[in-house]
């Protein structure tokens, strides 16, 4: 069998990022300044010159992978064990609201679904697991954005999971 | 905002959370609503938890840590468990909005600090029976 992969809510997520794009790899910002240890030093620093790479860029990349690889999962689950009504369409549609915010205009990474456990229940604790997994990697992706803008939407895209998770 | 003033306000959050939150735990019968009282409980430790690790924060960048105010508004009527439910579910709200602007405002450890702050002001709606969101503490980010 060959992995699905997440077609139908990459579609789901470039409409909506036509009503709500939030460019926020952009960086409008001033972002804070990062101290030698890495603590908040309390004052702006200059935002990069015109000229540099965005430094978000790696950033938002890495959450929407994380994010695509997520329902690429989660749509290999249903379509090989039928799990509809199961709150998987809230997680879906929670994901393309995700997706539409750290849309910047960039092709969409590749993602290939992961293998789906044999079983239904063990397919629905890979989806937990793997949800999981994306409330820390959008946790971290927030530390390490340089725009404070971009860190607040991953840190409250991460408290959204965080909700669903202790549901 | 600096990191510093950001600090501050979400402890002045903390306080006003802390002050609402006795409030609503003596408008919580513990034999008649034994869930809603421990969640209360739960939730009011946690508030007191991050005030006392904001106060260090402060005071460790150099900072004298916000008191808090002598009173806070409260609501006239809390005769029931749903508006005792609605009433923390608004104090979680704030400090939802408080600690995303915190993360905004701050890098490193403390940005770290304020990421998992949103995620537990945001799973506290959980506890006292309120819907998820797709943005907690940036509700915005969702028009």
């Amino acid at each position: 069998m060959s992995s699905p992969r997440a077609q139908t809510s990459r579609r789901t997520a470039l409409a909506l990022a036509v009503s709500a794009p939030l460019a926020l790899a952009a960086c409008d910002l001033d972002p804070p300044a990062r101290s030698a240890s890495g603590s908040s030093s309390g004052s702006p620093t200059a935002t990069p010159s015109a000229a540099a790479p965005l430094p978000d860029a790696d950033v938002v990349e890495g959450a929407r992978a994380a994010t695509l690889l997520a329902v690429a999962l989660i749509e290999a689950a249903q379509a090989r064990h039928g799990l509809r009504r199961s709150g998987l369409e809230d997680l879906l549609r929670l994901h393309a609201a995700h997706l539409a915010v750290l849309d910047d205009g960039s092709p969409e990474p590749e993602v290939e679904a992961p293998l789906v456990a044999a079983t239904p229940a063990r397919a629905r604790a890979q989806v937990a697991a793997s949800e999981n997994g994306l409330t820390a990697t959008l946790a971290d992706a927030a530390g390490q954005a340089a725009s404070g803008d971009l860190a607040r939407a991953l840190a409250s895209m991460s408290a959204a999971l965080r909700q669903r998770v202790a549901v | 905002m600096s990191a510093l003033d950001a600090l501050q306000t979400a402890l002045a959050a903390e306080h006003a959370a802390i002050y609402v939150y006795g409030d609503v735990g003596a408008h919580t019968s513990q034999s008649a609503e034994p869930e809603l009282f421990a969640t209360v409980s739960l939730l009011y430790r946690a508030h007191r938890g991050r005030r006392d690790q904001l106060e260090l924060m402060v005071a460790d960048r150099g900072g004298v840590p916000v008191a808090a105010a002598p009173t806070y508004e409260l609501p006239r009527r809390l005769g029931t468990p749903s508006a005792v439910r609605r009433h923390a579910m608004g104090v979680e709200q704030a400090c939802a909005e408080v600690y995303a602007a915190t993360v905004a405002s701050t890098t490193g450890t403390d940005r770290a600090w304020a990421v998992s702050a949103l995620g537990e002001a945001a799973v506290a709606r959980i506890l006292l029976g309120g819907e998820s969101e797709d943005f907690p503490g940036a509700p915005e980010l969702g028009d």
